[in-house]
Parts: C-alpha cells; structure tokens; sequence
C-alpha cells in the first residue's frame, strides 16, 4: 500500500462523515452518498479497476474514465448549487418585498415626522 | 407609530386615483423629484373645489445610497424601500403588488431618470382603461414615437434585440426593453416577475405571449440625456440578459 492511499481513505471518510452530520438529506440521498464512497474507496484502494471500467466503455485510460466523470459530476454540482441560489434568491427576494409593502409611506408632513 | 402609518395610509385611500404609477429608483436623487412634480403637474384635474390626481404614484426605493423618502418629493407619493439592492426587475413587481393590494384598476411603469414623457401617460392608459386591451407597450421606433438623441450604435443594437425578441416570444413588436407599459388590472395580476435584474422586460413580454394578452403598441417619445445615458443600461447587459432568459427558460 502506497502512503497516498491511507491518506485518501482517511480524507474521504472524513468528507462522508461531514456530509452526514450537517447536510439535511433523505435516507435515498444518503444511500447515493454511501455508493459514491464506495466506489471512491475501490479506485484509491484498488487503482486498476479504473483501467478494467475504461476498456468496457471503450475509453483508453482509467484516468480518462475518471476525469470525464468527473467534469460530467462537477457540471451536475454547479447546476445544483446554482438552482438552490436562485430558490434562496427567489425568498429573499419575497421577504423582502413583503416588508417593504408593509413599511409603506406616503408622503405628507406628518409621514415625514414618522421617520 | 405603526397605527399612524396605518392611518395615514387609509386617509391616502381616499385619495388614491385608480390609475397607478409605479416608478422603480435606485440613486434617482436628482432626477426623481423633477419627475414627480411633472407627473403631479400633468396629471391633476379640478374635481370641484378639491384638485384630483388623476395618477397614484408609488416609488420602489431599490435601496439608494440616499433613502428617497429624505427627498423633497411631492406629497401623496407612496414610497417602499427594499432593504437590500434587488433590481429593477423586483423593484417593479414590488411596486405592481402594492398597487394591486390597493385596488389599482390600470398600472403603469415608469422609468425614474427622466428619459419617458408624462404627455404619452394618458396615451398608454387609455386602450387599456376602455377595456379594449390588457397591456399597451411604450414603442419609439414605431409611426409618431420617437427616440431624442439616441446615439447610433444604441439605435442599431436596438434594432437587434427587436428581432431577438421577435425570435424568442413570438410578438410582432416594433420596440423593445423601453420600459414603458401600461397593464389592466387582471393583466398585472397574471404576469409574474421573477427576473430580479434587467432581463425582466423579456420576461414580461414571454409572460403577454404565455398568458395570451391582448396588448397594444402605443407610440412615445424617449428622450437620451448624458444623465439617463450615463444612468441607465449598458450595452453589455445585453450579455447578461441573454443568459438570464436562457436560465429562465430552463427553469422552467
């Protein structure tokens, strides 16, 4: 065993515990978060199954493999990341609106006193 | 002092004319109150011994440095501060709720930086108020409208994101993006703006195709100034507006 492995297990169990613990997720979500680690856990232990995994789906090099899923997974986080920004934009947005017709003023002398 | 505004605010009601304005601002300190006081002018009638206004103004404060109700405007203007920058998209929806929370039978919008003309209000309102159309739309390029000291290259760009616009709802539209509109009441209240920045304007015209809107193109007069030039959209907002229908469009 090389000494990256052990450190890559260790990190990678790290990340799965930390997204247990503060990501509010479904038991699906969880389960799809086990089978990444797994599989994560399988390529830094057992680095050729990238190379077998390749060849089956006619890409020359396990790294190949590996980087093409990895931009494809990346593309999907940004995707995510910018839908969830939007739906907190589209809230902070209706709670802003809603305090503002609240807080409405109308102009007169005794509104200007209001302030 | 909640209980004043309350007051205030339904003393107001009395007052309110049923054709609203809604004028979104953002660091408008100069122009606003000339706007106002033009709008007020214009549109004032003698109702007996007691003079009317024939327009209800709301200004969307879009969170100026400068809050607006520190301004010198004129009385009987409503006012409503976002607490944070939202955009002019949001500040305009923010604007049509309330006014439809007030009862506003037709709404207008109105840019704050003194490019629209109030003699072209009445114009716009009109078809809209006689029940004939849901929505009229300011147009400059068309017969009788005009655009005061356009530059050129704004002139041609324009021209373009006609045909983008033609291209991506389907309206057959003389001018787009200049602001100035007219919804009915039962108009407003289907159109929903979700766009927070500038691509609102191509999304209020998807929403006329998508919710099958009768509408009107009006002519009217914008005028270019160096402040409203310096004040209002860059061209590479266009840039942005693209990408920002394009993300709407998946959204959906």
């Amino acid at each position: 065993m090389k000494l990256f492995q052990p450190l890559l297990v260790i990190l990678s169990g790290f990340l799965f515990l930390l997204y247990l613990r503060y990501f509010r997720s479904s038991f699906s979500d969880r389960f799809f978060a086990l089978l990444i680690w797994i599989c994560a856990l399988m390529t830094i232990l057992f680095p050729g199954i990238t190379q077998i995994f390749a060849e089956m789906v006619g890409v020359g090099r396990g790294a190949d493999l590996f980087f093409y899923l990895f931009v494809v997974g990346t593309s999907f986080v940004g995707l995510m990341l910018y839908s969830k920004v939007c739906a907190v934009e589209r809230l902070q947005t209706m709670t802003i609106r809603q305090l503002a017709c609240n807080n409405a003023v109308c102009v007169s002398n005794k509104s200007r006193d209001l302030k | 002092m909640a209980s004043d505004r309350e007051t205030i605010l339904k003393k107001s009601s009395t007052l309110e004319s049923s054709s609203w304005i809604v004028i979104p601002a953002y660091n408008e300190d100069e122009s606003l109150p000339r706007v106002l006081r033009e709008i007020q002018s214009h549109g004032r009638t003698e109702n007996g011994s007691e003079p009317k206004l024939d327009y209800t103004i709301v200004v969307i404060d879009d969170c100026s440095a400068v809050p607006i109700t520190q301004l010198d405007l004129p009385e009987g203007v409503f006012v409503l501060r976002h607490l944070i920058n939202l955009g002019q998209g949001a500040a305009l929806q923010t604007g049509i709720s309330f006014a439809l929370s007030r009862g506003a039978s037709e709404i207008v919008t109105f840019d704050s930086d003194g490019q629209h003309c109030v003699e072209d209000i009445h114009r716009l309102v009109e078809p809209v108020s006689s029940g004939k159309y849901d929505v009229c739309l300011g147009t400059r390029f068309a017969s009788g409208g005009s655009a005061v000291g356009i530059p050129l290259f704004r002139f041609y760009f324009l021209k373009l994101a006609v045909l983008f616009t033609r291209l991506t709802t389907g309206l057959a539209l003389t001018d787009t993006h200049n602001g100035f509109r007219c919804f009915s009441r039962s108009a407003a209240s289907q159109i929903s703006i979700t766009q927070n920045r500038m691509s609102h304007g191509s999304q209020i015209l998807s929403e006329i195709k998508r919710c099958h809107l009768n509408f009107l193109e009006v002519p009217v007069t914008i005028r270019y100034t160096s402040y409203s030039l310096n004040k209002g959209q860059r061209l590479s907002n266009a840039f942005n507006i693209v990408w920002e229908s394009t993300m709407e469009l998946l959204r959906r």
